[in-house]
């Protein structure tokens, strides 16, 4: 008899907390500075200090569990690493006077760098708690002057930056950053070799990026090694000139194709990510507005362009799926 | 009222240091590249041993709780959980016998459940990117390591709430 009494109390529980949280859901898709986020902020807030306390005391033995784990891997990786250091060496000596000659032009014609933008440093206290979403948690927010939107780099700051996604949401002392791989990443891209961009887009595999519809050429396409970048066009929140990754494959020809799908393998691991720089000062458009008033063409700095875009919105960013090319 | 509260204070502690493992610990140890699902199980193991009614409302609140560290909108593992607490305490009443192996099969099932629900749940709320083959081997893959997680830590979180274990089948 009490179970038979108890029985509907407990389904209206589980209908009323069922639609509560269906509330929770609504009002927080509704609003996005409203009371959700506000909790969600100072939860996060609250919280930080213990991240940054497990963090200091797990890393340790995840590190351990890491090695343990993947030693294979890591052997592998060592002796490739190896053989592309050696081979980055050569290479090196190469650039280095392109580099210099790179940095006088750009200093005659006043244009905005990556590497002179400044950063703020942080440290990743954590990563995606669940297997459904691509984020990690760093230890700096609003107070260090962080803003949903800013790129998220790693690298010296003498070195060109590599970008591993940007800010969602921000709290007073900590920030969401939402990596490349995540589904719902969306960065206009440019690939500086073939002169093309395009939309990248995260599919949830950290060792897996794509564009869709990279124009074709006639007789040219996209080809395996080639370096992505961020366009910094058409509006878009992040500075042009970041890396992203290489291109590890394209789709195979097919006669009459205009529009090709290309693998992109971004550069950094995003998920051994341990300290970031968050870049603070990049105003969107700035450096457009520049390269275009001065060379027409941001991404290689070639003159005497056609600038017929077509702008793509894809939700989180905007790019132009002709990139204006050299007429020679 | 003194051993209520002393049950009460121990299931806010769960769930408070469930969430700060799965958020800060967790992901560092990946398992085959999954992360298991901690408060899935302590969701499972609280349901079993105290029943549908507290099952609920832990499931409830150690969700909203994880939701403020996941990708809005927030609500969506409260409703998950809530749902599996509820399925979980309600369902133990079938079990006839206890054995080892059986809390292992239940928290596969409730972490196969839930993350169904939460998968549902993103896809009509606008994240239909969720509804993928991916996902399922996510779901299938975690279900199975927290399964074998399950056998260990049930034991480990019911223990200290053995005394106010309910008797199954009855409602508090």
């Amino acid at each position: 008899v009490a179970l038979q009494r108890r029985a509907p109390r407990q389904r209206t529980l589980v209908v009323a907390l069922a639609l509560l949280s269906i509330v929770i859901i609504t009002v927080d898709l509704r609003s996005e500075d409203g009371a959700v986020s506000a909790l969600r902020d100072a939860t996060r807030d609250v919280f930080s200090p213990v991240d940054g306390l497990v963090d200091a005391v797990v890393s340790p033995v995840a590190d351990v569990f890491d090695g343990i784990f993947h030693a294979g891997e890591l052997k592998d990786e060592n002796a490739a690493l190896r053989d592309q250091v050696a081979q980055l060496r050569s290479e090196l000596a190469q650039v280095q006077s392109v580099i210099i000659e790179n940095q006088e032009l750009q200093a005659l014609l006043e244009l905005q760098v990556p590497g002179s933008t400044e950063r703020v440093v942080a440290q990743v206290v954590s990563g995606a708690p669940n297997n459904f979403q691509s984020t990690l948690q760093i230890d700096k927010g609003s107070a260090e002057g962080l803003v949903a939107g800013m790129a998220v780099v790693i690298g010296d700051d003498d070195a060109q930056p590599v970008l591993i996604g940007r800010l969602t949401e921000v709290a007073t002392h900590t920030a969401t950053v939402r990596l490349l791989q995540d589904p719902e990443s969306r960065i206009s891209v440019w690939i500086p070799l073939y002169r093309q961009a395009g939309i990248l887009e995260g599919e949830g595999d950290p060792e897996q990026l794509s564009i869709d519809d990279v124009p074709v050429r006639a007789g040219e396409r996209p080809s395996v090694g080639q370096i992505v970048e961020t366009s910094g066009r058409d509006g878009s929140e992040l500075p042009p000139g970041l890396i992203v990754g290489s291109i590890s494959a394209v789709d195979r020809a097919t006669p009459g194709e205009l529009e090709t799908h290309v693998d992109v393998r971004p550069i950094a691991d995003l998920e051994r990510v341990t300290h970031v720089r968050v870049i603070t000062d990049y105003t969107p458009g700035e450096l457009v507005e520049q390269g275009e008033a001065t060379t027409g063409d941001t991404g290689t700095g070639d003159t005497g362009t056609d600038a017929a875009t077509t702008t793509t919105t894809t939700g989180g960013d905007t790019a132009p799926t002709t990139a204006p090319e050299a007429s020679g | 009222v003194f051993e209520e509260v002393r049950r009460e204070l121990w299931l806010v502690t769960l769930a408070i240091v469930a969430v700060i493992v799965q958020v800060d610990v967790l992901p560092q140890f990946r398992v085959f590249g999954l992360i298991p699902d901690l408060v899935a199980i302590t969701v499972v193991a609280v349901a079993l041993l105290l029943g549908p009614r507290i099952g609920t409302v832990y499931g409830f609140a150690v969700g909203l709780l994880l939701d403020m560290f996941l990708r809005p909108p927030a609500g969506l593992s409260a409703c998950a959980y809530l749902l599996v607490g509820n399925a979980v305490g309600t369902g133990r009443t079938m079990l006839v016998r206890r054995t080892w192996w059986q809390s292992g099969l239940i928290v596969a099932a409730g972490s196969i459940a839930s993350g169904a629900i939460y998968v549902v749940l993103a896809v009509l709320f606008g994240q239909e990117f969720l509804w993928s083959w991916r996902s399922f081997r996510v779901l299938v893959g975690r279900a199975v390591i927290d399964g074998v997680l399950g056998l260990v830590v049930v034991p480990l979180v019911t223990r200290p709430l053995r005394a106010h274990a309910d008797v199954a089948g009855s409602f508090r």
